[in-house]
């Protein structure tokens, strides 16, 4: 469960990070990208807590960072969906709280 | 054949001026169609002061290039409704749809309005016996709303039917005229009527701002009379957008039926009315062929399978109009007509489907009542805040995977041409360019219209519509002009040019 986390979680962080050049562009985001990402995360999420409820120890930091990144990408889609563009600081700042939540489950699961 | 609708070559142009300066008002209308102008009329009527602000010509927007038939029936069936809500609905559906008719009637007799408005019948027809089941089930339903309906087995048209739902005293017009003649009486009751004066932006408060080019108005309440509500609501969620083919044809037997005709087909029904205009020439309009918005790629077959259908039924002559027109559906069925909240005084209508002559005739009775704190008893029945999620679930979800999946069609560096070069003249294709996707027209005399393909009304990839020569968003319906510019729909914004202003 906790491996398929990882894997979900990995492949949504590369379409995120290829989401992120289009953004920090300035460039409309492909939204057949944007729509998959979020339901990757969102799956890997649910692992997650279901991971979280079977097992102890669980990666409680990881799985906050991640559902704080959860609910800023659901911020971020409506934006990207309603105005003009994303504000960078943002899509930025949830990439970072997603990718620092991906390296303490890493650091969880194999150290 | 002319490309247009047959109202609007057989109404007076109207000319009124853009907004050019700021202005105060009691009430700020935005479109002036059936609705926009009704509300206007009724309000100003009522000692408000009113500004309708219109994008393009007073009824040019789908009220000019509809059928012209008034009905108290919908076109998505009684026996839905009946069976959707209750037969108690169904009479209020079609109590408030007689009291719209009847407003109409009023105003042409009292204000003398020339548009040819007639009482007729209006039938339902079945051509084959499979069909006779549904028609007597809306047979019952009519029954049940208390209309007065019956069943017969022949009619004034002259090919072979099964059976007919017969409802008498229903009526017809010519929408445009009857339009031209509401914007001047508007103007009379001391209201502003501003042409080609786009609402670009709205700032909702207190008052409300609304921006156009050259002026803003501020008022206390805003009617979005626009077809579909501007920006960004939930009400697009609850809506399926359809796109609607016209065909005014001459017959050689100078036979044109007198009434209001749907005759069922599969998958969908097609109307027929005739009409004879100011000159006295007659056509008999055929109309059909509905497809989704922005979902057909070949959508000048529609006017080839209405031509074949015509043809099979009547002794044509010539075709001599041919239109297109969209519609909303509303999920559960009914429209969305009233405030969006308490507070603010912001009011939609929409959700008509092709009911929306008699609708929006009903929704400008019910805002202004609302507006002029009168009593509407029809008010809560189309209520925007209702809460019937189980009558809504089905159209909700279809319409939302629609969505998705077009969302999904928008991959990266993925377009319809590779390169501009690609594209022939008169055909219009999306283009990658430098990683971003652009909507691109070559004329016919191969000048290139190149605009950003990301509909501004919530960014889903925008496909050409090869028969109107425009980008029609697929997910909420917006229309965007070969040069970016907002014809209907959601969207406030044009589709923006290149940066360079040239094109790549
Ligand atoms: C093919 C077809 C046939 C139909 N036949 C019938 C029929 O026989 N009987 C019937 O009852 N109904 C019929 N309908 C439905 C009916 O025509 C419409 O529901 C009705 O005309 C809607 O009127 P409206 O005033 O709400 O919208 P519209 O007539 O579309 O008017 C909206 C106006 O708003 C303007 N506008 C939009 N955006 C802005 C902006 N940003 N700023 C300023 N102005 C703006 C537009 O230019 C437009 O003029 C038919 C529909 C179709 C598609």
């Amino acid at each position: 469960m906790l491996i398929s986390a990882i894997v979900l979680f990995s492949l949504a962080m590369l379409l995120g990070i290829f989401l992120l050049t289009f953004v920090l562009r300035g460039k409309h985001t492909p939204k057949a990208v944007a729509f998959t990402h979020g339901p990757l995360a969102a799956a890997g999420l649910v692992l997650l807590i279901a991971y979280a409820f079977q097992h102890r120890p669980a990666p409680i930091e990881s799985l906050l960072l991640f559902a704080v990144a959860a609910l800023g990408g659901f911020v971020l889609i409506a934006i990207d969906l309603t105005r003009t563009s994303v504000p960078k600081w943002m899509a930025v700042l949830h990439g970072l709280i997603a990718l620092t939540g991906l390296v303490l489950l890493l650091r969880f699961a194999f150290l | 054949m002319k490309k247009t609708s047959l109202w609007k070559e057989d109404a007076d142009a109207s000319a009124y001026p853009p907004l050019q300066n700021d202005l105060h008002v009691d009430v700020a209308i935005i479109g002036g169609g059936m609705t926009g102008l009704t509300a206007a009329h009724l309000l100003a009527g009522a000692g408000k002061s009113v500004a309708l602000l219109e994008a393009w010509r007073v009824g040019g927007g789908t009220t000019g290039f509809s059928t012209g038939n008034l009905y108290a029936t919908v076109e998505e069936r009684m026996h839905a409704i009946c069976s959707k809500f209750d037969s108690e609905t169904a009479h209020a559906v079609a109590a408030s749809r007689t009291a719209a008719i009847g407003h109409i009637e009023n105003l042409v007799h009292r204000l003398a309005i020339d548009c040819d408005f007639h009482r007729r019948p209006w039938r339902l027809i079945s051509e084959i016996p499979q069909n006779n089941k549904i028609l007597e089930k809306e047979f019952h339903a009519c029954r049940e709303a208390g209309l007065d309906a019956y069943l017969e087995t022949s009619t004034p048209l002259p090919f072979d039917i099964s059976r007919a739902l017969r409802i008498e005293n229903q009526a017809q017009f010519n929408p445009m005229r009857y339009a031209k003649a509401l914007a001047a009486e508007i103007i009379k009751a001391g209201g502003s009527v501003f042409e080609r004066t786009p609402v670009l932006r709205i700032k909702e408060g207190s008052p409300h701002s609304l921006y156009t080019e050259n002026g803003t108005v501020t008022a206390d309440k805003i009617i979005h009379a626009t077809h579909s509500p501007k920006g960004v609501r939930f009400v697009h969620t609850l809506m399926g957008v359809h796109r609607e083919y016209a065909i005014a044809v001459k017959l050689n037997s100078n036979n044109y039926p007198e009434g209001i005709f749907w005759v069922m087909s599969r998958p969908h029904q097609h109307s027929i009315r005739a009409y004879t205009d100011s000159r006295g020439e007659s056509f008999l309009l055929v109309l059909g062929e509905p497809h989704k918005v922005g979902h057909k790629k070949d959508n000048e077959s529609c006017f080839r399978n209405l031509e074949a259908y015509a043809g099979a039924r009547f002794d044509v002559k010539s075709v001599d109009y041919r239109w297109s027109a969209q519609n909303y559906r509303s999920a559960d069925g009914l429209p969305y007509i009233g405030a969006l909240d308490e507070k603010t005084g912001v009011y939609i209508a929409t959700g008509f489907a092709t009911d929306g002559l008699t609708y929006g005739t009903l929704a400008a009775m019910i805002i202004s009542d609302l507006i002029l704190d009168n009593e509407n008893p029809w008010a809560k029945l189309y209520d925007p805040r209702r809460h019937n999620p189980l009558k809504s679930a089905g159209r909700f979800i279809k319409e939302n995977v629609h969505v998705f999946m077009d969302y999904m069609h928008d991959l990266p560096y993925r377009a319809e041409a590779k390169i501009v070069s690609d594209i022939r003249p008169d055909e219009g294709k999306t283009v990658v360019i430098k990683g971003e996707k652009f909507a691109v027209y070559r004329d016919e005399a191969g000048v290139l219209h190149q605009v950003s393909a990301v509909c501004t009304h919530m960014k889903c990839i925008v496909n050409w519509n090869a028969e109107a020569k425009s980008w029609d968003c697929p997910c909420h319906g917006s229309r965007f002009t070969v040069d970016g510019r907002v014809i209907e729909g959601p969207a406030m914004i044009d589709l923006p040019k290149p940066e360079t202003g040239k094109p790549h």
